[in-house]
């Protein structure tokens, strides 16, 4: 069996769910409160905030950076919770893992899957971003390089969220149980950030995912390549021997 | 190769200190519609997942088509089809998008999903939700996700489970078509011995995790031990008079049973009536496999 039939079935079962609702839905409405508040002080912020210096596009990131970075991580967690409810709500484990595949391939792609839908949700935020530059008729250029940093320290940085929720969705049969440990987390995103220790954990990362001077970068960098690939393999060490009763 | 479909040797399964399968020794021979038996909890299940490699046994091992099951699952796992106890879908997609899900990771042609729902009566509904189904059609939606593929082995279990008492009747007449027709080797599990009865070529018995029985079923109805039962006016005395004579009577709702069979019921009486009691009433009884059934399992539960 092929790794692709496996993850094009993963994606399928996606479909006509409320993972695009969330995908789309979620950034959209963090781009709404972002234009709202950047039009509404537009002067302020550009005459007279610390960030005034920063440009127009710049100043919006700095509007965006601490709603995203608790937002982002809660996304995650419903995301990697819609995929493994699908499995859980009707006693669907059984009969997939009964069927020619590996469970190695049913994780891997599941988590391919979690990342992409991740992904998705913040190339649609970044595309939202510059329509509301557009639309605000900022008079600096789109600042693609600043843009492309942060979408990239996000990448790295959203691995060991999505491995961390990924096991401990298909962990507990009760949908809520990964949900409440997620967005616990993420609310408390901005304390874990403030410890030096504490800020490398995968749920508060997105805070350090802003590519500007006084920002430590290299919270996302490092937890997401060392805690992404590490919490896969160990979850996926874990599904592949769990009896599923 | 040998002529057994499956093939179990002392399999045992412990959690945490309770083991529901217990050295557990099966044999399912080619082309047979194997009756797996058992009261609720006996270890049905847990055995079953075990068979699909859902469940790690902690001891003993599971061959099917005589490959081992712990080094071949995905090469085994493409010659066999299941429904494992309440059945399984997508509820948000339709019933042919469930049988598409199974079929791209079987591999199988797409004409066979037309084909399961013909064989299954859910063509006219395919294009419909499942979680709109009635339980019944969901059970019978688990029953063509098991036949996609055509695989030469199927385990269903408690197959007729929320069916009415034409689905039930339905999937027996699949069930039983299926060896002939398809060139399938069934195992079906049930906690109802009526059902298995109607359909097995041979049965395994199984109580607290412990086969009882595998065979032909005429087999452990010959186990079953014939009495005669006796009305007579006392049975007391009359007891203790066959007693005395050699035989071993048992007195039982003012009937006495008599360890003898129809060829000594005239030697009894004779007995009986010389002695002066008045005798109304002789025969033979053999207990239902019914009985039988609920005897053994009712043995091992009381061990």
């Amino acid at each position: 069996m092929s790794r692709m039939a496996v993850f094009t079935t993963e994606l399928y079962k996606q479909k006509n769910g409320v993972m695009w609702w969330l995908v789309f839905g979620g950034p959209l409405l963090i781009a709404a409160l972002v234009f709202i508040d950047v039009r509404v002080r537009y002067d302020y912020l550009l005459t007279k905030s610390e960030q005034a210096d920063l440009g127009p596009w710049g100043v919006m990131l700095g509007e965006l950076v601490y709603l995203w970075a608790m937002f982002m991580p809660i996304g995650i967690t419903l995301i990697a919770a819609i995929v493994h409810y699908r499995e859980f709500s009707e006693n669907a484990w059984k009969h997939l893992l009964s069927l020619p595949v590996t469970r190695r391939s049913v994780y891997l792609s599941k988590w391919l899957l979690i990342v992409l839908f991740t992904y998705s949700a913040v190339i649609v935020l970044m595309l939202a971003l510059f329509a509301i530059g557009k639309l605000l008729g900022f008079s600096e250029p789109f600042p693609s390089d600043l843009y492309g940093e942060y979408v990239l320290y996000q990448a790295i940085g959203a691995l060991g969220i999505v491995s961390f929720q990924h096991w401990i969705s298909s962990r507990f049969q009760n949908v809520m149980a990964p949900i409440v440990i997620g967005v616990g987390l993420s609310v408390c995103a901005i304390f874990l950030g403030q410890s030096e220790v504490l800020s490398f954990f995968p749920h508060a990362v997105i805070l350090y995912a802003i590519p500007f001077e006084d920002v430590a970068n290299n919270r996302p960098v490092w937890s997401g390549l060392i805690a992404g690939p590490l919490l896969l393999g160990l979850g996926m060490l874990e599904f592949r021997r769990r009896d599923i009763v | 190769m040998s002529s057994l479909v499956i093939e179990t040797d002392n399999l045992t399964k412990t959690f945490k200190g309770f083991t529901p399968v217990d050295s557990l020794s099966l044999n399912v021979k080619k082309g047979e519609i194997y009756g797996f038996l058992g009261p609720n909890g006996a270890g049905k299940t847990t055995t079953i997942r075990m068979l699909l490699g859902l469940i790690r046994p902690t001891k003993g091992e599971v061959r099917i088509f005589d490959k081992s099951l712990a080094h071949h699952r995905i090469e085994i796992a493409k010659k066999v089809g299941s429904l494992v106890e309440s059945p399984s879908y997508y509820g948000h997609l339709t019933g042919y998008e469930n049988l598409e899900i199974t079929r791209k990771l079987l591999n199988a042609d797409r004409q066979d999903i037309d084909r399961t729902l013909e064989i299954v009566r859910l063509t006219e509904w395919k294009h419909k939700k499942v979680k709109h189904y009635s339980l019944g059609m969901k059970q019978r939606l688990g029953i063509a996700q098991a036949l996609l593929g055509s695989p030469e082995l199927l385990i269903l279990d408690e197959p007729t489970n929320g069916l009415d008492p034409a689905g039930i009747h339905e999937i027996r007449d699949l069930i039983v078509s299926l060896p002939e027709r398809m060139d399938m080797t069934v195992l079906v599990s049930s906690h109802i011995l009526r059902e298995v009865e109607l359909i097995a070529d041979r049965v395994g018995i199984i109580s607290r995790g412990k086969l009882l029985f595998e065979g032909e079923l005429a087999k452990l109805q010959e186990r079953s031990e014939v009495k005669l039962k006796v009305e007579v006016e006392r049975p007391d005395e009359a007891a203790r008079l066959l007693f005395h004579a050699g035989y071993r009577a048992r007195k039982k709702e003012h009937a006495l049973y008599v360890e003898a069979d129809r060829s000594l019921a005239a030697e009894v009486n004779r007995h009986l009536v010389l002695a002066g009691h008045d005798v109304f009433h002789i025969s033979e009884e053999r207990k239902s496999l019914e009985d039988i059934f609920l005897e053994l399992t009712k043995e091992a539960d009381s061990v």
